[in-house]
């Protein structure tokens, strides 16, 4: 019988009983375990698994980010005393993830959600377009062309009804039957860039909408949400 | 009794996607299901609160069978993009460092004396005695590392056999950055509420389950395909004009009933012939559907499990995804497994529902990197549900405020002649199926008190 070793880097539980060396073992189940938590050790996971890093250079009084995270998954124990005393590596190769600003695969979602290097969401932008594609298009469709289901959203595109800037922005700040108010997740200026896009860019009506427009319609409205889930 | 049904299932919003079910959305776009046989996702609703008994009540009574849902997991992650140079950290961890801190600052007052006007002599020694051990601090009243913080937070070496190394306490988030962080907020608003005091729980097998036992049991009542076109009612009953729900301009069908339990969501039912009271009509316009996005992501392992040692629970952060949810069954299996990769309100969820169902996924995939590096190499395949682009519901759940509760609810539910209307919008438990069950259980008690009185 082959003595297991219990070994974080290479855990292994052949069994085989070839060797002539006999165990006694008494008073109980054989505690040779397999440590399944610490496969992240093992060799065929390196390509998404850090091959043992460095962590990063402990000071006095700093604070290891990593620690929550390497030491809530195998906590050490099973490292031997002489394995504890090398420099620690971390169980994620999170260096294989560059910073979100540096990563070229983030850029269009980076434009997306503005403000989520910042780690905040919210619709940020004046651009009455960008402003359009982000809220509206979502039900009234890219093109203001709106859709049909068991109900329908109504097109925004070719619609008489946008003639009024002030009916558009009404909605906006309102809500209308289903739909909800975004008077609290967008600004004046905001909602003026939208209604513009919406009169203008999908309809060719020609008023020029200003913040004061909708500062004039704006007014204290009831919170409008419950926190459900 | 005659059930319409505009779906070609039963259910409505309480719906599980499964390995090769496919949908297409508001716009046109195909979302599939390509997941592993056996794995799932919940577009809706996917875990059931202790207190919603009459959920309980029907599952029990159809005999859909539940398991634990994993709310609360201590080892899962409060992720903050530009706090810990973007690591996340473990909610035990930050839950015991802010029980920790706080006693001690609290301590400090009631030793100065600062609370000597509010707590007397006696009181005092024994909420210096509690905060100690609450907070788990030293002798003199202090937040700092030592063995039995360990025992509460969690170990950097944890405790072993034999000549296994000497356990070490973790080190406590130094108090600065914690508040900084705003992880604190995270406790309060996802976890302490009563909404999501465990015990929670699951259908074995999705959400789903619940709408496949009410199909069941109702079966020989429904009509499915069934697209409601009028509802008119007069001095004795009500006529329903209906029609194929897939192809609406083939004839119109009528039914006819003494009453008519109106069950449709007020973003549609607002857009029927309806001859209801004016007061009504408002009221069901007063109603908004708020907006929501869901994305399952398969992987081909479970890496949160393998790698991080998270089984169950929810991982929260400040990126558009807003949470990261783990599976609550199969844990330990090897093979795939399906997360919840992305779900929130607000603003983040207008832009999710812009986007194509390809693009969902992709950018779940994108931010849930910042969190778990192994996605890159493990992803399988995704779905994803984005409430507003539903054909059949236009929004996720009807929004209610202090005001128009107050203005409209009432008559919102309340029976109009022969109709009265159901459903989570007619409850004071909005976007919860039991919400659902309680607004149809009280409506039909008021329509059999109502029909007795008429004789």
């Amino acid at each position: 019988m082959n003595i297991v070793v219990v070994n974080p880097i290479k855990p292994s539980t052949s069994l085989s009983s070839g060797k002539a060396i006999t165990m006694l073992m008494v008073g109980g189940s054989i505690a040779l375990t397999m440590l399944s938590g610490c496969s992240q050790y093992k060799a065929e996971n390196v390509a998404t698994i850090a091959n043992p890093q460095t962590a990063p250079m402990l000071f006095n009084n700093s604070f290891d980010n990593q620690a929550s995270r390497n030491q809530g998954a195998w906590g050490g124990v099973y490292m031997s005393r002489a394995e504890l005393a090398e420099p620690t590596s971390n169980i994620i190769d999170v260096r294989s993830i560059p910073k979100m600003s540096d990563d070229a695969s983030m850029q269009k979602w980076l434009t997306k959600f503005e403000g989520s290097t910042q780690g905040k969401t919210g619709f940020f932008t004046t651009n009455g377009k960008k402003l359009y594609d982000d809220s509206c298009a979502g039900c009234h469709m890219q093109k203001g062309e709106g859709a049909q289901g068991a109900g329908y959203y109504p097109p925004l595109a070719n619609n008489s009804k946008m003639q009024s800037k002030y009916y558009i922005i009404s909605v906006v700040i309102n809500g209308l039957r289903g739909m909800p108010s975004f008077h609290r997740m967008m600004s004046d200026e905001q909602i003026a860039a939208v209604t513009q896009y919406v009169h203008s860019n999908l309809n060719n009506f020609t008023d020029i909408v200003t913040t004061a427009n909708v500062a004039q319609l704006r007014h204290d409205f009831p919170p409008g949400s419950d926190p459900s889930e | 009794m005659t059930v319409l049904e505009y779906q070609n299932r039963g259910g409505g919003r309480s719906w599980t996607l499964n390995s090769g079910d496919k949908y297409t959305e508001l716009g046109g776009a195909e979302v599939t299901c390509d997941f592993e046989k056996g794995n799932y996702f919940n577009g809706g609703p996917w875990r059931l609160p202790i207190h919603h008994y009459a959920v309980f009540h029907y599952c029990k009574k159809f005999g859909v069978a539940l398991q634990p849902f994993i709310q609360t997991n201590d080892r899962a992650y409060l992720h903050r993009t530009n706090h810990f140079n973007g690591a996340p950290q473990r909610l035990g961890e930050v839950q015991n460092d802010i029980r920790g801190y706080v006693s001690e600052l609290l301590s400090k007052a009631v030793n100065k004396g600062s609370l000597d006007s509010t707590v007397n002599k006696e009181d005092k020694e024994k909420l210096l005695e509690g905060l100690k051990g609450w907070g788990v601090l030293d002798t003199n009243y202090r937040y700092v590392k030592s063995h039995e913080t360990g025992k509460h937070r969690g170990y950097s070496v944890y405790p072993g056999g034999g000549l296994m190394p000497d356990a070490k306490p973790s080190t406590p988030i130094p108090m600065d950055k914690l508040l900084d962080s705003g992880m604190w907020s995270d406790i309060y608003t996802n976890y302490t509420v009563h909404v999501h005091q465990p015990t929670m729980f699951q259908p074995v097998g999705g959400m789903g389950k619940i709408g496949d036992a009410f199909t069941r049991e109702c079966r020989e009542m429904i009509t499915f395909n069934a697209k409601v076109t009028k509802i008119n009612q007069d001095e004795t009953g009500v006529t329903i004009d209906y029609v194929d729900s897939n192809s609406p301009d083939n004839e119109v069908k009528t039914v006819r009933a003494d009453w008519c339990i109106c069950t449709i969501l007020l973003s549609i039912l607002t857009q029927i012939d309806i001859n209801v009271s004016a007061p009504m009509k408002q009221a069901m316009a007063a109603v908004p559907y708020d907006s929501s996005y869901k994305v399952g992501l398969e992987f081909k392992r479970r890496f949160w499990e393998e790698d991080e040692w998270i089984y169950g629970g929810i991982t929260y952060t400040d990126l558009p995804i807003t949470q990261i949810s783990y599976p609550s069954q199969d844990m330990f299996s090897s093979g795939s497994g399906v997360l919840l990769g992305a779900y929130g309100f607000g603003e983040a969820s207008y832009k999710f529902n812009s986007l194509t169902p390809k693009e969902r996924i992709n950018a779940a995939l994108a931010y849930g990197k910042r969190i778990h590096p192994q996605y890159t190499k493990e992803f399988r395949s995704g779905t994803s549900v984005a409430w507003h682009r539903i054909p059949w519901s236009l929004g996720c759940y009807g929004i209610w405020s202090e005001s128009s509760r107050e203005q409209y609810y009432d008559t919102l539910c309340e029976i109009n002649h022969r109709i009265v209307l159901a459903g989570e919008h007619c409850s004071h438990i909005p976007a919860w199926q039991e919400g659902t069950i309680l607004s149809g259980m009280d409506a039909a008690k008021h329509l059999h008190q109502k029909a007795k009185k008429l004789g």
